[in-house]
């Protein structure tokens, strides 16, 4: 059934064959594991073939010499089917071990591609980023679980069942043998089939998706015009489209269900019934050996088995279905994040410039010059950034205004060297020469602080690890963390991070704060830094972001009016491009 | 003044039944109150089917191995009267009752459990409508796991209540066939191992964490880790944050991973328990000296109950999942989607708790508006008046809470209790959404019964007409295909089709010059002539009047 999936699909183009490729590369890392899952698969089908056929022995020992079972009849009967069950239990067990090492595998590989040692040149989407890491990693691991230990145990399993009945019951086999003959039929006619629905099914599909989409996203619209209910009709009717289209695609594919069921069933009413007239004497085919109650009793209770494997295969159909689409999403994230790195490897030179005295602290404060900056996506059809001019003055504060999403953090990106434009330059510029921006030589604060599970003086030297206590003293007294830490009975070490102290969004940023400032850098870019902060936070954080970079040149994005205020310079960046200059504290 | 409020109540009595958002609960609250008996049925009629279908395939092989162990003490007896013809004919009987019923309860359950994903998917809707905080925090991933748990809440019917239902009935219905066949010890017997079997799949699925929950935090973790990339990486201290994030990465994978243990212990021990009822059957039997056709079908009788029994594992956790989504539905929003909402919106200042908004016969009065605390003036307070027919443009440099003002007057306006009449309160905000379709297909969400003249007059009226656009144009995904300008013209379009009694524009004339500026405005004007129009503006349009005879100005400054 998984392979008539793919031919099920719209003819191949050549940007399907990399993901096919990938995912069937991504199942090496748990192949060990699933190959013995596969064995105790088949084991499992063995150990049901002795437990049936311990079955069937007693009945021929009942039935021919009257009497009760025997000890080893009984033995065999629960010895077979104990070792069934702890057999499906390994497979069990090792399919969740391969699973696991599936999994694990393509999220360190996500994880190093997403969070990079050195340089990111691609802002990866948070939402899709966790989508792959998250979800789309376990529909890919769920997917090699399950298939690749049924694709090397089903035709095993089946083969034990054909040679033990052909053993038997040669003609019992050979109604399997014909039953087996139409099996690539009706995978021929189901592929047929949902081919014939494929196109509309996803047409209509993706038509509801777009309405539930467009319908919550304009929500806030539907209120504001009283058009909510009328919506609901839009939405009832999309998705009973949906459930008629779907339901003329699932009728026809259960047709060929049937006819699988068809082959099913009267194998087994056939079997019974040539069975059961030999013994009564009144078929007799020439050759045929002598049908006892044992063999015919056993040939009987393994033609369902037979086609067990089949159906389980055809039960894994939809895992594969999503672990196809998965895959394109999962190697775009590790294939633009992977390369890069590559390409950066060669010019990166993460030397941090730690300045020991103060003596040269003004000369090297640089000022940053922005000539005709232009950025635009891959794909996109307009550039973010356009004709972008300014000088940001060293020693000074400046705002970069403007709402969410205009541009703010990937214009700090490009000042920081974290990102490339895609025209003009970005220059650091000292009275000593001037500089390609380069994100280690910078203190970069965002929205979001991570605290690792270390103590507060650990947590603060991140940047400088060889930064001794006193100096760690003074920056959480820059950032104005003293009375907090004062309070804490265990002081600067007091752990954070899980199960350690929790500490505010507030007092967290002002540990970025103090990391930031031990690592002494000349020039501070500033994300947002008091976004989902309340006003008295935010007024502490922007206190101790003054304390902590004065004499520095400080560029701060952010929509928030406080925080703008307090810069010496704002600049608004509207329509992709800093529009207007003006003075920040209003009249 | 107080002439006004008559030509108020001719608009309303010209307008079309059925426009009004009051009107429109009506044919909707029938069909719904029709739709659950019909899809009980189809439910219930979807599950008997499958239990047919599984009882045939039981009886399929109990009658087959009891109709060869007979024909082979038949064929040994020389005398015998043994028909060959009844059970061979039954052995048909249930090959084609199984293929029949197999089919007939896979489309009818699938029918239902489709339906059931339609009614979880509007019900979900009517939720999330009801709560105007959530309106506009929806992201296209958010919304995919939402449909997600609809999908999950409704093919539970196929993968939970279903194999529940069968193993249920089996289970009874082969302990009657047992105890019918004289053999009330093997019918306790297959009780108790079914039981056994039930037990264990039922501690298995509450062993199971709410994986919505770990995957929401590690989702936040994520999302956190990759934001602050850039900060860790100018610290130099990205490889600490790698490591942090895989270590949550595999703390979430052992979790799953001794799940996964737990499941394929209880797969195996329900396997091990049918084994031994198996055993017990056929030593209980034989006990008795029954004939061994006797024997052999008992045996595959239990042995197929109990295959139904097994497969309790799988339908427990299903279950427990679809329980998830359901509770996760039932919660309006997914706690994680409320907490990202909630960050990335800044905390709006909520409007004074003092604000009244009415509008009844003489016009619309709002009284009592404190300003923002944020701003400087927080002592003042402000009231406005107007009657049907009246302008009042809300000036204010941006920040002074011209929008806040607004948006604070629509909710207090659309609280019933407020409306001394009823009447049609429309607002037009500067993040105004517009739907994927045509023009026409816009305007008639506003004003169903608009005709395509009706609209292109409209849309004329908006100086659209001179940019090409006409009602069949398409839109794309929320107007991009349009400038902001002409968008920001379809906005009012769309807002001056609900013919309001009230009409709230936030910054009417955002993106336009200064002469389609006063067109437009005076078009608004025109065509409501009756409606009190609220408008946020930076400033006095250039040419006032094309407010009309009547307009006031509030400023916030």
């Amino acid at each position: 059934m998984s392979e008539h999936g793919g031919r099920a699909k719209p003819p191949a183009d050549p940007l399907s064959e990399e993901p096919r490729r990938w995912l069937a590369a991504a199942v090496a890392p748990g192949r060990a594991s699933l190959r013995r899952a596969a064995l105790y698969q088949a084991l499992e089908t063995v150990f049901t073939i002795v437990q049936w056929a311990a079955l069937a022995w007693v009945a021929q020992g009942v039935f021919t010499h009257h009497a009760r079972p025997s000890w080893p009849e009984l033995a065999v009967l629960v010895a077979g089917g104990l070792l069934a069950a702890g057999s499906s239990w390994r497979a069990a067990r090792f399919q969740a071990e391969g699973r696991r090492r599936i999994a694990t595998t393509i999220r360190q590989r996500l994880v190093s591609a997403l969070l990079p040692s050195r340089q990111r040149r691609t802002e990866p989407d948070a939402a899709t980023a966790t989508m792959a890491t998250v979800e789309l990693t376990d529909d890919v691991a769920d997917y090699h679980s399950q298939a690749l230990p049924q694709r090397l145990s089903a035709p095993a399993s089946m083969a034990v069942i054909f040679l033990v009945t052909a053993a038997v019951q040669w003609p019992a086999a050979v109604i399997l043998l014909l039953s087996s003959l139409l099996i690539p039929l009706n995978m021929r006619i189901a592929g047929l089939f949902a081919k014939e629905g494929a196109d509309e099914a996803v047409a209509t599909g993706n038509q509801l998706g777009a309405v539930v989409l467009d319908s919550f996203r304009g929500m806030r619209t539907l209120q504001n015009i009283g058009a909510l209910a009328r919506r609901r009709d839009d939405l009832a009717g999309a998705a009973e489209r949906l459930n008629k289209t779907t339901m003329a695609t699932v009728r026809r594919a259960f047709v060929s269900g049937s006819l699988m069921d068809v082959v099913i069933t009267f194998s087994i009413a056939v079997n019974a019934t040539y069975i059961g007239l030999s013994l009564l004497g009144y078929v007799n085919l020439r050759g045929a050996p002598t049908v006892t109650l044992f063999t015919g009793l056993l040939a009987l209770l393994l033609c369902p088995m037979y086609f067990q494997p089949l159906r389980a295969m055809a039960a894994a159909y939809h895992t594969r279905e999503r672990a196809v689409s998965a895959a394109p999403t999962i190697i775009a994230l590790l294939t633009e994040a992977g390369a890069e790195t590559e390409a950066q490897l060669v010019g990166s030179t993460p030397a941090r410039r730690i300045r020991v005295g103060l003596d040269d602290h003004v000369l090297s404060v640089p000022e940053v010059v922005l000539d005709e900056l232009s950025l635009r996506f891959p794909g996109a059809d307009r550039p973010v950034l356009h004709g972008v001019n300014a000088t940001f003055c060293a020693g000074r504060w400046t705002a970069i205004a403007g709402p969410s999403g205009v541009g703010k953090t990937t214009l700090l990106s490009l000042i920081a060297g974290s990102r490339q434009p895609t025209t003009g330059t970005v220059r650091w510029r000292t009275p000593a020469g001037a500089s390609p921006p380069h994100l280690g030589a910078c203190s970069w604060i965002g929205q979001q602080t991570v605290l690792l599970p270390a103590s507060i003086v650990d947590n603060i030297r991140i940047g400088r690890q060889t930064a001794t206590r006193a100096e760690v003293e003074h920056a959480v007294a820059t950032a104005g963390l003293a009375g907090i830490v004062a309070q804490l009975p265990e002081g600067l070490d007091t752990m954070l991070g899980e199960g350690g102290y929790g500490l505010s969004t507030g007092e967290a940023r002002r540990i970025s704060i103090a990391r930031a400032f031990l690592t002494n850098a000349d020039l501070w870019l500033l994300d947002e830094p008091t976004a989902h902060l309340d006003p008295d936070a935010e007024a502490q954080v922007i206190d101790a972001l003054h304390n902590a970079t004065q004499g520095r040149t400080v560029i701060v994005a952010t929509h928030s009016m406080a925080l703008a205020r307090s810069a010496d310079t704002v600049l608004s960046l509207v329509d992709g491009t800093i529009h207007a200059t003006r003075e920040a504290i209003p009249a | 003044m107080s002439t006004s409020t008559q030509p108020a109540a001719n608009i309303r009595q010209s307008r079309e039944p059925g426009h009004g958002p009051r009107q429109e609960h009506g044919p909707q609250v029938a069909r719904a109150s029709r739709g659950p008996l019909n899809l009980t049925l189809v439910t219930v009629a979807g599950l008997i089917l499958a239990v047919l279908a599984e009882a045939c395939s039981v009886g399929l092989v109990g009658l087959s191995g009891w109709f060869i162990a007979s024909s082979a003490i038949a064929g040994a007896t020389a005398y015998s009267v043994f028909s060959y013809l009844a059970p061979s004919g039954g052995v048909r009987a249930f090959a084609v009752g199984r293929i029949a019923t197999n089919y007939a309860n896979r489309v009818v359950l699938h029918s239902a459990a489709l339906r059931r994903i339609s009614a979880a998917r509007l019900r979900f809707y009517d939720r999330a409508a009801a709560d105007p905080s959530q309106h506009g925090t929806w992201s296209g991933q958010s919304l995919d796991r939402v449909m997600a748990d609809a999908d999950t809440a409704g093919m539970a019917l196929i993968q939970a209540t279903a194999p529940l239902v069968v193993a249920g009935a089996l289970t009874a219905g082969g302990c009657a066939v047992i105890v019918l066949a004289g053999y009330p010890a093997i019918a306790v017997a297959l009780a108790v191992a079914a039981a056994v079997c039930a037990t264990l799949a039922i501690v298995a699925a509450r062993r199971m964490d709410d994986g919505s929950r770990t995957r929401g935090a590690l989702r936040v973790e994520l999302v956190t880790a990759i934001e602050a990339w850039p900060e860790m990486a100018s610290l130099g201290a990205t490889d600490q944050l790698a490591h942090r994030t895989l270590r949550k990465l595999a703390t979430f994978e052992d979790h799953r991973f001794r799940y996964a243990l737990t499941i394929a212990r209880v797969r195996g021990a329900a396997r091990a328990v049918t084994a031994i009822a198996l055993l017990v059957t056929v030593v209980a039997v034989s006990q008795r000296g029954a004939a061994v056709s006797t024997l052999v079908f008992l045996a595959l009788l239990v042995a197929g109950v109990l295959v139904n029994a097994e497969r309790l594992v799988d339908a427990t956790q299903a279950w427990a999942i679809a329980r998830q989504a359901r509770h996760r539905l039932a919660a309006g929003v997914s706690a994680e989607t409320s907490a990202s909402a909630a960050a990335a919106d800044p905390p709006v200042p909520q409007p004074g708790p003092t604000l009244r908004a009415t509008y009844g016969r003489h016009g619309l009065t709002v009284s009592d508006y404190r300003l923002p605390a944020t701003s400087p003036w927080n002592e003042r307070r402000i009231d406005v008046a107007a009657v049907a027919g009246r302008t009042v443009v809300v000036t204010g440099a941006s920040g002074s809470g011209k929008t806040t003002l607004l948006k604070a007057i629509a909710t207090k306006l659309r609280q019933p209790a407020n409306l001394h009449e009823p009447a049609v309160v429309t607002s037009v905000l500067a993040d105004d959404y517009l739907f994927t379709g045509t023009v026409a297909t816009n305007i008639r969400l506003a004003n169903p019964t608009a005709s395509d003249d009706e609209i292109a007059d409209l849309l004329a009226g908006m100086l659209l007409d001179r940019s090409g656009i006409d009602p069949r144009t398409r839109l794309g995904v929320d107007g991009r295909n349009l400038s902001g300008g002409e968008q920001r013209r379809l906005h009012l379009a769309r807002a001056v089709a609900t013919q309001p009694d009230v009409l709230l524009i936030d910054e009417p004339t955002t993106g336009l010059d200064t002469n389609t500026a006063t067109a437009v405005l005076r078009a608004v004007r025109h065509r409501l002539p009756h409606t009190v129009l609220v408008l946020a503006m930076h400033e006095l349009p250039a040419d006032p009047a094309a407010l009309g005879t009547g307009w006031s100005t509030l400023s916030l400054d």
